[in-house]
């Protein structure tokens, strides 16, 4: 017993410390610490994404629900038009992928890691089948269940699942790396900016809050990116995007393809207990 | 005799102090508590943030270390809490980041830890990680020795069994 336990907490030494100490962030610490002293928060209109992204959006789209139906702003705003019609397209073009089936594959990097990370998987909202893979690792969503294959088999989550599960497993579902959340968002008009390029769109956008439960939360992470369309199905073919964090940027990829193709999912055996 | 009220630039000092004393001890188990070493710099960025706004008071009245402890296992459970999607993050592709060395016995018993509840989990870090009694567990997690007692015992019986099956598989694939 006593040595099961001094492995234990050798163990647990090990695991604590193989990705090194980064250095003390004393001075974003206290930056932040004093911003929330000084209750500055109003900053925090909404709890969840975007904040700079929500007024672009009110711009945009006044007067239209999150998911703008199509055709044009239902009011007009009075400022430039410029913009308007490339995030309208983009809009469009989102939502229209997100509707539908489509394969997904999702590249992630932090500049501290020496590879990128990612997942692949394919989604049938209509259906309501999804799987994303990665390292050794698979989520099967049939329905409400969930199946994870991990290091131990097949378990079904003790949890009610959507297809948005499929996307949720790289992060926050407010980051880009949520292949499904970022198409939604975009579908949104939540963009600060959308200008096009030929098949290209840059957007802008932000998100903050949904990393921890403390309400004095202040940071705010800013998405900068473009989107390529597929020419033939003017579907989203690629994000590419850079999310600004405290701790530093990390690149995010996302290629759709399969618009309209069936997924199958298969329910797995369940392993173990 | 008149106390004296630190000014803010001596508050500052000494909450400078103990960060920088204890960081590696407090991103070190905040790892172990959610898995993932980002989401583990998050959640004691944020526990220390709070604490700077409250500084003044826990310095004086309370333990920071112990205060601090309380907020870790707080705003891990709370993120569980949440819902589904923290539950896949436990599970998520960032928990397992690449590493330049293979670790297969610590991602043996990262996996291991992941299925435990977060309280169970809570408990095997406050005591057998941070190094805390049963009593400091259990004011950690605000709850009785006894239930800190009954957390272990499932916890360890838990990873008894799951790390004696991964080993025996580990030396399988190894040989």
């Amino acid at each position: 017993m006593t040595t099961d336990l001094e492995e234990l907490a050798d163990g647990l030494h090990s695991l604590a410390h193989r990705n090194g100490i980064p250095p003390v962030p004393v001075d974003t610490l206290l930056a932040r610490g004093r911003r929330a002293r000084r209750g500055r928060a109003g900053m925090l209109a909404t709890a969840t994404a975007g904040t700079v992204a929500a007024a672009a959006a009110a711009i945009a789209f006044a007067g239209t629900p999150a998911t703008p139906p199509a055709g044009p702003p239902a009011v007009a705003t009075g400022r430039s038009t410029a913009g308007e019609a490339p995030a309208m397209r983009l809009a469009a073009a989102a939502r229209d992928t997100s509707t539908g089936s489509f394969r997904f594959t999702t590249n992630s990097r932090w500049p501290s890691e020496d590879e990128a990370q990612t997942w692949t998987g394919a989604v049938d909202p209509r259906a309501g089948f999804g799987y994303v893979r990665w390292d050794d690792s698979e989520l099967r969503v049939i329905g409400t269940a969930a199946y994870l294959r991990g290091a131990n088999g097949w378990q079904l989550l003790p949890r009610k699942a959507s297809v948005a599960t499929v996307y949720s497993v790289g992060g926050s579902p407010a980051s880009a790396v949520d292949p499904g959340s970022m198409l939604k968002r975009l579908a949104a008009g939540d963009t600060a900016q959308a200008t096009k390029d030929q098949d290209t769109y840059s957007f802008r956008l932000s998100f903050d809050g949904q990393y921890t439960d403390a309400p004095g939360r202040t940071f705010t992470v800013l998405v900068t990116g473009t989107v390529k369309m597929d020419p033939r199905s003017g579907k989203v073919a690629k994000i590419s995007a850079e999310e600004a964090w405290p701790q530093g940027p990390r690149t995010v990829v996302i290629e759709y393809s399969g618009y309209g193709e069936p997924v199958s999912v298969q329910r797995p055996a369940l392993d173990g207990k | 005799m008149i106390e004296e009220i630190p000014s803010s630039t001596s508050s500052d000092d000494s909450y400078i102090a103990f960060v920088r004393r204890s960081w590696q001890r407090n991103l070190t188990t905040a790892r172990l508590l959610t898995g993932d070493p980002h989401r583990a710099e998050e959640l004691l960025q944020d526990c220390l943030v709070k604490l700077y706004q409250r500084w003044r008071r826990v310095s004086r009245f309370d333990d920071p270390q112990a205060y601090l402890y309380r907020m870790l296992v707080n705003g891990n459970l709370s993120r569980w809490r949440r819902g589904s999607r923290e539950l896949l993050v436990a599970e998520s592709p960032e928990r397992a980041a690449p590493q330049t060395q293979p670790h297969l016995p610590d991602e043996a018993l990262r996996t291991a830890l992941l299925t435990l509840s977060p309280r169970q989990r809570a408990v095997v870090v406050l005591r057998h990680y941070a190094d805390l009694s049963e009593k400091e567990t259990a004011a950690a997690l605000k709850c009785s020795v006894g239930a800190v007692k009954a957390h272990q015992h499932r916890a360890l019986a838990r990873l008894r069994d799951l790390l004696s099956e991964t080993h025996m598989n580990l030396e399988r694939v190894i040989r």
